[in-house]
């Protein structure tokens, strides 16, 4: 199984570097290397935008949680879909004719403030650098699973390699082996299904056994209150999702960007119904692993043919490096246009900012490795945690920011320090009685988010109109 | 820096999880025909009071205990898909020998697995089949088996597996392996669809 795994792994990575350098080649300038000089089609970018968000937290987390949970888990995902849709419809056209290179660069513009963008860019970093700690962290897990190899080596072979193929290739290497990923994602779970169901004894007999190891694997082991705050989180997070939006820039015009958003719900559909089926006959098969993260590896490596385990092995890990690379994409851009460029050297060339974003990107990887070898909690605990903040501080101003002309920039302001603070201060306060009252943090920070929004932008002077007509004067006003 | 939440909410989810450990298990299954005598020993650190052992229950192959174990007292439950045997632990550690007979089709020979997970790399499993004629093997197994050379089969995972998968199917389609072929006609269909992509836009530039 090892060998076959890493004859798998080994074809892969020398695709993706094959693409990686054959991008570099083609990589010219920032528009290039933030914005694969906007040519990306739907089908690729819809595999795209389905590969940034399947992250570890799909195939560890969500395996897990579904072996945990069972079923309950699944109803999480209309959050997520919802999310999809209103970025299809009130973000993503918008911010794809406005034609930035980074969400920053939208608060900047939209909001007339260079505060405002560097803020953003702040935040975003903040919060980004959680969401790689899951992924590492996972990463390490499965490496220690498979081959019990130290967590702390298969995080920096993790980074070495991800940050590798992003330096060289920016987005347009991304894009193309995002695509491959996606495919080899979808293919190795639907693949493996079929095989677990087999050996469960079939669907029948498999649903019997959950019914009589806890009924609630079948029915309802969350209630309504938590997937409520499990669904906000995630829709409202990637409603306003900045690595998503990095994407939207890279597509082709705004059609591109809509249609790219139905393609990555059916990849996303696809891959949630076999994700749920994996975590639930794993644990028809091994009821007893000790922790829930372990479900996904166990799976393949003890139950799936060498063939399918290692492709199954292969996805896993190209969904965790997908997302390490889109995060790295947005962070790298974050210190480098957004800080560096806009704030402390307004002047620098454009080769001297795409040095700055690939040696950011690099040493923006290696912080999380620390806090992920801390393990604060299971995988999906800390990807719900990171998409908490992002919908908290992220949210209003990018979603009610680009449908209501009144939005001013200290609005946006204390909307993004207010959601977050509100939404840190609940977590560890109010959220301990969640039992009882049912209201979470991401739920508290965004209304906290969505008042201070609504309040001081209508005390404050607003926006001058040359800065909103590229987002609510129609479709001509391009960039 | 600390996760409250995702802690409170863990601390909920942990009150499912059992808290007993299971540091060793060794089962023997004499395949003869169409039954399989199991003898499984177990031994659970931290057991509480009582510890449950599942069984998946299923028509074929039918499961009979030779002996419900006495020491410690055992009762034995049957659920529409499971078997559970309860035993009484006292809050010690418990040692239990469980020796049944499955008969049927043994494609599937169900094992009892404790509500007490294994610690890998402190745990020890071993799963031993004899008495399967080469013929009569699957291509892919659950768990993992390596052949000895008396021809026995032994598998030592890291978890315990509630079914032993090592007997090929009579009939029926052969799902593994027809899973590790479309994995093969995926990777090279997909390479050469890509490939032509490529050459018809380079024609078309």
């Amino acid at each position: 199984m090892t060998t076959t795994f890493f004859i798998t792994a080994g074809i892969y990575l020398v695709i993706i570097l094959g693409i990686s350098v054959w991008s570099a080649f083609r990589t010219a300038d920032e528009v290039d290397f933030i914005a694969a000089g906007r040519s990306i089609g739907p089908v690729v970018g819809g595999a795209v935008l389905a590969a940034t968000q399947i992250s570890a937290g799909t195939f560890v987390g969500t395996v897990g949680r579904h072996y945990l949970a069972g079923v309950s888990w699944w109803y999480v995902w209309f959050g997520v879909w919802a999310g999809w849709l209103v970025s299809a419809f009130f973000v993503a056209p918008k911010l794809r004719r406005f034609g930035a290179l980074t969400v920053p660069d939208y608060i900047a513009v939209r909001f007339g403030s260079k505060a405002a963008g560097a803020l953003a860019g702040a935040l975003i970093v903040i919060s980004y650098t959680i969401y790689l700690v899951a992924q590492f962290q996972a990463g390490g897990e499965i490496a220690l699973t498979i081959f019990g190899m130290r967590p702390l080596t298969a995080m920096l072979i993790l980074v070495a390699t991800t940050a590798a193929y992003t330096v060289l290739g920016g987005v347009r290497s991304s894009s193309y082996i995002e695509f491959i990923q996606t495919l080899i994602m979808v293919s190795a779970l639907v693949i493996a299904v079929p095989v677990l169901v087999h050996y469960a004894g079939g669907l029948a007999q498999a649903t019997q056994v959950l019914e009589g190891l806890d009924p609630r694997l079948t029915a309802t082991f969350y209630g309504w209150k938590e997937i409520l705050a499990f669904s906000v989180s995630f829709g409202f997070s990637i409603a306003a999702a900045p690595y998503e939006m990095t994407r939207y820039y890279s597509m082709r015009d705004e059609r591109t960007v809509r249609r790219a958003i139905y393609v990555a719900i059916g990849f996303q559909f696809v891959i949630g119904v076999s994700v749920l089926g994996i975590g639930m006959l794993t644990r028809v098969l091994f009821p007893s692993l000790s922790s829930q993260d372990l479900a996904s590896s166990v799976m393949a490596f003890e139950v799936l043919p060498p063939l399918v385990g290692a492709l199954l092995l292969v996805a896993m890990l190209s969904a965790i490096m997908s997302t390490v690379n889109s995060i790295l994409l947005v962070v790298g851009a974050g210190v480098a246009h957004d800080l560096y460029g806009k704030l402390l050297r307004p002047a620098a060339s454009q080769r001297h900012l795409v040095l700055v974003n690939r040696v950011s990107i690099f040493v923006l990887a290696l912080i999380p490795v620390y806090f992920a070898l801390q393990k604060y909690g299971d995988v999906q605990t800390i990807v719900v945690e990171q998409a908490k903040f992002i919908a908290s501080f992220f949210f209003v101003p990018v979603v009610i920011g680009l449908n209501w002309r009144r939005g001013t920039a200290a609005g946006a302001v204390t909307a993004m320090i207010g959601g977050f603070l509100a939404c840190l201060a609940w977590e560890f306060t109010g959220q301990l009685g969640f039992a009882s009252h049912g209201i979470d943090a991401v739920e508290v920070g965004i209304a906290v988010s969505l008042v201070l929004f609504v309040l001081v932008s209508r005390f404050t002077r607003p926006v001058p109109n040359q800065n909103l007509a590229v987002f609510f004067d129609g479709p001509n006003v391009r960039r | 820096m600390t996760f409250p939440a995702g802690r409170a909410l863990l601390a909920l989810l942990a009150a499912q999880v059992p808290q007993a450990t299971l540091e060793e298990a060794r089962i023997h299954i004499a395949v003869a025909g169409d039954t399989a005598r199991v003898t499984a020993r177990y031994r659970v650190i931290g057991a509480g009071d009582a510890l449950r052992f599942n069984a998946v229950r299923s028509p074929s192959p039918e499961i009979r205990f030779d002996q419900q174990p006495a020491d410690p007292p055992t009762t034995l439950d049957t659920l529409p898909g499971l078997f559970r045997l309860t035993a009484v632990a006292g809050g010690r550690s418990l040692t239990l020998e469980l020796r049944y007979t499955a008969r049927g089709d043994l494609s599937r020979i169900p094992l009892f697995v404790p509500e007490a997970p294994t610690q890998p790399g402190r745990s020890r499993i071993a799963i031993l089949v004899d008495g399967v004629a080469p013929e009569r093997v699957a291509r892919y197994t659950v768990p993992r088996f390596i052949r000895d050379p008396d021809g026995a089969h032994r598998a030592t995972p890291d978890h315990l597996p509630s079914v032993v998968a090592l007997v090929r199917e009579d009939r029926g389609l052969p799902i593994p392996a027809l899973a590790q072929v479309s994995v093969l006609v995926i990777a090279i269909g997909g390479t050469l669809v890509w490939l032509g992509a490529q050459l018809a836009a380079r024609r078309r530039e």
